[in-house]
């Protein structure tokens, strides 16, 4: 089965005794179960220290990453968002803002109801960019606040998942 | 495409010397040293930067290593870095983590790692090789595991760090002498998978001439 989630990312300390943190998606924390049950992940880094992951496992490993991360509820990249009841939507449209999209910005890519459009259109609206991280060596922290860089193309993590 | 297509740089053989290994090496904060033909970490429990400064390849590259000495360490080997500066330095790194017996690759972004692709769990043995290619936004890992041969084990495509930059080293471990590394190689991934010094050869074979064919 295949599931479309929203994960943070995780700080994790790159050597042992915790010197020099690094950053990874928090997907990982459930690789074994995911490889266990003959599945695999793919994500891309977006804005607000997330990754939009495509997993494909048993659905009674989706139904544990149900109760961790937060499940996109369409399944497939060209599935139309117009079923979806208007408090879902909304709650689409609230992870953009946390993620730190504008309401100006969201309204003017789905000027109309987001039952409108597509997975695919709202998951590519979400990877339009991410932030640049830098390693703060006094505080041993990783701060995601830089320059804008590009997201890891949608159709690419849709590619690998299959 | 055959991984890897470039040749040794630096095999280690020769005096004790280092901190940097060479000239042709350029330290972080802690660095490595050559110690019986081998690259070992400058100290313990540091962090170990070296950057091979004789020349910056690509933007298509690869880089590999041989770790001759395997033991509770944390290792990588890097290609793309944008400086020589280990505080501000991009780039991509192939990073072999015998605690946790994981192969992953990591983009880095002001000295900063972040895991790119799903990691491959193995556990990492005397002599293993490990290496990175970038071909355009493609970047992948390879693992030589026990002289088996070399295999892709991590493939993912990011788009931040497209341009030619330096190759280098980066090493962790509680003891140096039990942490060490040979024949580093890598270079200019050439169009069709030929490595830009073995065209060269080929040339001169022919009188200078190009081929013909």
């Amino acid at each position: 089965m295949i599931g479309w989630y929203i994960a943070p990312y995780k700080n994790i300390a790159r050597t042992p005794g915790g010197n020099k943190t690094k950053r990874y998606c928090a997907m990982k924390d459930y690789k074994s179960s995911i490889w266990a049950d003959g599945g695999t992940w793919g994500y891309t880094e977006v804005l607000g220290n997330r990754a939009i992951v495509k997993v494909r496992a048993s659905e009674e490993t989706l139904n544990i990453l149900n109760g961790v991360f937060k499940r996109i509820p369409k399944d497939r990249l060209d599935d139309s968002l117009s079923d979806l009841p208007s408090g879902v939507k909304q709650a689409l449209k609230n992870e953009a803002i946390d993620m730190g999209y504008t309401i100006a910005e969201l309204q003017e890519r789905f000027p109309n109801d987001l039952g409108t459009y597509t997975l695919k259109q709202f998951l590519k609206f979400l990877a339009t960019r991410r932030l640049k991280p830098r390693y703060d060596p006094v505080t041993d922290t990783v701060i995601v606040d830089g320059i804008i860089q590009v997201c890891r193309p949608l159709e690419d993590v849709d590619a690998e998942v299959q | 495409m055959a991984f890897p297509t470039t040749g040794i740089i630096d095999d280690f053989n020769r005096g004790n010397e280092g901190p940097p290994l060479s000239g042709d090496w350029t330290d972080g904060n802690d660095g490595h040293k050559v110690v019986s033909n081998e690259a070992q970490p400058e100290t313990n429990s540091t962090a170990c930067l070296s950057f091979y400064n004789a020349s910056t390849y690509g933007a298509d590259c690869e880089c590999y290593v041989t770790l001759a000495d395997a033991f509770q360490y944390q290792m990588a080997c890097f290609l793309r870095a944008t400086t020589l500066v280990e505080a501000s330095w991009d780039g991509y790194e192939v990073y072999a983590d015998d605690n946790g017996s994981e192969l992953t690759l990591e983009r880095v972004d002001n000295n900063s790692e972040t895991e790119i692709g799903t990691p491959y769990d193995i556990g990492f043995d005397d002599g293993d090789k490990i290496g990175i290619e970038a071909i355009g936004s493609t970047i992948k890992a390879y693992m030589n595991d026990g002289g088996a041969g070399w295999v892709e084990r991590v493939s993912t495509t990011d788009g931040a760090h497209g341009n030619a930059g330096y190759l280098g080293l980066w090493s962790w471990t509680h003891d140096t002498s039990q942490n060490e590394y040979d024949d580093f190689g890598g270079g200019t991934i050439a169009a069709g998978g030929l490595s830009i010094p073995l065209l060269m050869q080929q040339m001169d074979h022919f009188n200078g001439g190009f081929l013909n064919g």
